[in-house]
């Protein structure tokens, strides 16, 4: 039975006709940084942190590992774009044209059913937000980040891009602390379970356009989040960035999952940094797909700083023609008995090229922690490639460290036997494909599973 | 200005290499060089006496002498290459037994088609060198198989810069087995090219750290030609506050298919102070591939341990057993059953428990 659900990839492809009330001239400069800052009305601290990041920004070069970013020309991004939209709780209240797209994309729909809390983010601000009352009650926030500097000051100065992703961490971490715009906050205090998932929709819409949104998620000690973020851009000609900033402080006793799919136009580079500090007894799970983007530099990582503290990881990535996405899973085991699993699956087709590049640190005084990672890659084609780059840094003798994986191709013998129960090849290769990346499939949400199935028997088609 | 070999991998995996100093090894250059004993049949000559065609084929292999310092040093201490030659069709039975003396040495060991030959190669001089450059390039022609082992066992203030390479033809195959047990610093690095159709190739590195050593163990198979087969495996013991990187990469061109490679390294920790680092590659440019890798890390099991004490056995003896078992699959192929009784003696010695260890951050 397929799933009855209408998504195209020309619903993510085609341009929104609307005018956005400011676009900032290409480029990145101090007159740019001081400009947004301006418009967002922002504390002092911020702006220092943003001028900060741009200043380390200039002096650093580019990074001469992974994957091609010749492409990209940071000084043709735009890198503020005002839709002409305020904050709104009210959906009838968004303009027409940005409610079309989110319409299309589903997403009042998905509040409706099942979802606890919507934000969505069309260029640089979000334009959306609403929480089941329920939850403002026990005194979740659920914010766009603009606004929770305003309203959170002292919670957002505490968390903020201080012990999770300082603004110095890489290039474009430094990028992002000048440009950040838009994005969500979300505290959970003490004890409170959030048992619906709150979920979040990023889409960029202007050409050439950068997109550095920061998500900052704090479940406090004994609390309970899952989190789902999905992305889209419009395919243009000329190349966007994507630089967003994800950092997550799961306290003690807390449980964190993070969903993410992210499915940006094959233009789209797509260099983001998400991160966990995990503490003590706290549970970290991230999920990840990766359709999409051009060039894609992703690797979420968990830092178990916290004794007994587990992280978990799956990751699903998909390169056809023209994409290379280099993602994989980090972890640093830096207290006693913390426990992580690691598990990555790769597609590559039509001359895609797939590579997991993770790290497992195991540093001098945790004993007894244990990793395990796998990784399974499959090739379609003659013509893409996979690689697998592990490291694997072990600093003590009291630990169990393990990593293994497989490169292959679809069977022959799997495809013989499906073909002789009826089915045509394509099929054949489909039913593979989605056994093979099912794992990943089965820990998603529902709606999203089935639009990652979709996805992916979209990028199967015409073999 | 030629910069210092760079081995840093990146997450802060990397040697230490800040004490080396170049000009002590020119001044306490040496003319010593190395003794290769053949059985008959095999021709030993140097690379100046054979005639051009023959030298352009042969020289050089992929060394740069301007990489790094130590591929520098390597050339400036060399005079000559020797070359070492099987004639077509024949199959030795006694080693050829390569007793490497010199600071720097380059070795060409040409087997020529169906040959079948067994190399033993042995730097363990008991002197201080400081440095030692070495790199051997093997050819094994068109249905020649070579086995090739390998034992370093230099004093503890030696760098030691090792680089081997490997030429398989068609139906070919090189085994090759190292065992390191001594320097200060080693790098050093296999690369085998599967050049051919249905060419072979297996690697075992086995190699124990102990005191302030650091290993840097590069193995690599390049499948250029289909149907090519390769196997490596590492087992690596580290003592004290040994420090090791292991890198295994297999690398599968689009224009090889049908190709299986399989890749495995297991490290035992003795003691908490080590530093253990592994990067496995794969990089696969087609579809139609068996391929795999695999790392792991452990202790001493408790209850292998226990399980021995129950027995009567101590707990010394017991990490003797243990260890001796984890790398004997590597070493028990040496045909030469003096060598294998010197590695099984080091082993002993560099496994004992060592009072004096602290930590620092290396």
């Amino acid at each position: 039975m397929k799933p009855e659900i209408n998504i195209d990839r020309k619903l993510y492809d085609s341009a929104d006709d609307h005018t956005p009330k400011l676009v900032a001239q290409p480029g990145i400069t101090e007159e740019i940084v001081r400009m947004i800052s301006e418009t967002k009305n922002e504390p002092e601290w911020m702006l220092e942190k943003r001028l900060k990041g741009l200043k380390l920004f200039f002096e650093t070069p580019m990074p001469t590992w992974g994957p091609d970013l010749s492409q990209l020309d940071v000084n043709k991004i735009i890198y503020f774009v005002d839709p002409n939209a305020k904050e709104t709780d009210n959906w009838d209240e968004v303009p027409e044209e940005i409610k079309r797209t989110f319409d299309r994309l589903g997403i009042p729909e998905a509040e409706k059913n099942v979802l606890a809390g919507v934000g969505a983010q069309y260029d640089s601000n979000v334009v959306y937000h609403n929480i089941l009352k329920e939850l403002k009650d026990k005194g979740v926030i659920f914010e766009n980040m603009d606004v929770a500097v305003q309203k959170y000051p002292e919670l957002v100065k505490k968390y903020f891009m201080t012990s999770c992703i300082p603004v110095h961490d890489h290039k474009f971490i430094m990028l992002h602390a000048a440009a950040w715009s838009g994005g969500t906050f979300i505290y959970v205090p003490k004890g409170v379970k959030v048992e619906l998932p709150l979920q979040a929709y990023f889409r960029m819409n202007e050409e050439k356009g950068g997109q550095f949104e920061h998500t900052l998620i704090v479940v406090d000690e004994g609390a309970e989040l899952h989190y789902i973020e999905g992305c889209s851009s419009p395919q243009y000609n000329s190349n966007s960035l994507h630089a967003g900033c994800v950092e997550l402080h799961v306290l003690t006793g807390a449980r964190m999952r993070y969903t993410s799919i992210e499915n940006w136009s094959k233009n789209v580079f797509n260099l983001n940094t998400k991160r966990a500090l995990v503490q003590r007894n706290a549970n970290m799970v991230w999920v990840n797909g990766n359709m999409g983007s051009a060039r894609t530099m992703l690797y979420p990582s968990s830092v178990l700083v916290g004794e007994g503290a587990h992280a978990e990881s799956l990751g699903i990535a998909f390169a056809g023609p023209g994409q290379e996405q280099d993602t994989g899973s980090k972890v640093v085991h830096a207290a006693p008995n913390t426990t992580s699993i690691l598990r990555s699956k790769s597609i590559s087709k039509g001359g895609g090229k797939a590579s997991y590049r993770g790290l497992v640190h195991v540093a001098p005084h945790a004993k007894n922690a244990k990793s395990t990672v796998r990784c399974d890659a499959l090739i379609i084609d003659d013509q893409s490639s996979s690689n697998t780059y592990p490291f694997m840094k072990v600093d003590n003798n009291d630990m169990h460290v393990a990593h293994e994986a497989t490169v292959g191709k679809i069977g022959e013998e799997e495809l013989f036997y499906l073909m002789s129960r009826g089915l045509n090849e394509e099929q054949a290769m489909q039913m593979i494909v989605t056994g093979f990346i099912e794992p990943v499939v089965k820990a998603l949400p529902l709606e999203y599973a089935v639009e990652l199935n979709k996805l992916i028997e979209m990028e199967m088609e015409g073999l | 200005m030629i910069p210092m070999p760079m081995l840093r991998y990146g997450l802060g995996i990397w040697i230490d290499l800040s004490a080396f100093n170049g000009e002590k090894v020119l001044k306490e250059k040496q003319d010593a060089i190395s003794e290769i004993r053949v059985p008959k049949g095999v021709s030993v000559t140097k690379l100046s006496s054979h005639d051009k065609t023959f030298r352009e084929k042969y020289r050089e292999g992929l060394l740069k002498h301007d990489e790094n310092k130590f591929t520098a040093l390597l050339y400036s201490l060399l005079e000559d290459a020797t070359v070492i030659r099987i004639p077509k069709g024949t199959t030795v039975q006694t080693p050829i037994y390569i007793h490497s003396k010199a600071h720097a040495e380059k070795i060409i060991i040409i087997a020529e088609p169906h040959t079948k030959i067994t190399i033993i190669e042995i730097s363990d001089m008991p002197e201080t060198l400081y440095f030692k450059g070495q790199s051997i390039d093997v050819y094994a022609e068109e249905g020649a198989h070579v086995y090739f082992y390998a034992m370093q066992d230099l004093d503890e203030e030696t760098y030691n810069f090792s680089i081997k390479r490997g030429y398989v033809q068609s139906r070919a195959c090189i085994d090759w087995t190292d065992v390191t047990l001594g320097s200060k610093v080693t790098m050093q690095h296999t690369c085998t090219f599967l050049s051919a159709p249905e060419a072979h190739a297996t690697k075992k590195s086995m190699f124990i750290g102990s005191a302030a050593q650091q290993f840097d163990i590069n193995d690599e198979m390049i499948h250029e030609a289909p149907q090519t087969k390769a196997h490596m495996q590492s087992r690596g013991v580290l003592n004290d506050r040994a420090k090791t990187i292991y890198r295994g990469k297999i690398k599968i061109k689009r224009e090889a298919p049908q190709c299986v490679s399989q890749q495995k390294a297991d490290n035992l920790l003795l003691t908490e102070y080590v530093r253990c680092n592994a990067v496995p590659i794969l990089e696969v440019d087609n579809d139609n591939v068996i391929c795999s890798h695999g790392a792991t890390f452990k202790k001493i099991d408790d209850e292998q341990e226990f399980y021995l004490n129950t027995r009567g056995v101590d707990k010394e003896q017991a990490k003797e057993m243990i260890v001796k078992g984890f790398v004997d699959e590597l070493i028990n192929e040496i045909p030469d059953e003096t060598i294998k009784e010197k590695i099984q003696k080091r082993i002993e010695e560099k496994i004992k428990a060592t009072e004096h260890v602290h930590a620092t951050d290396h």
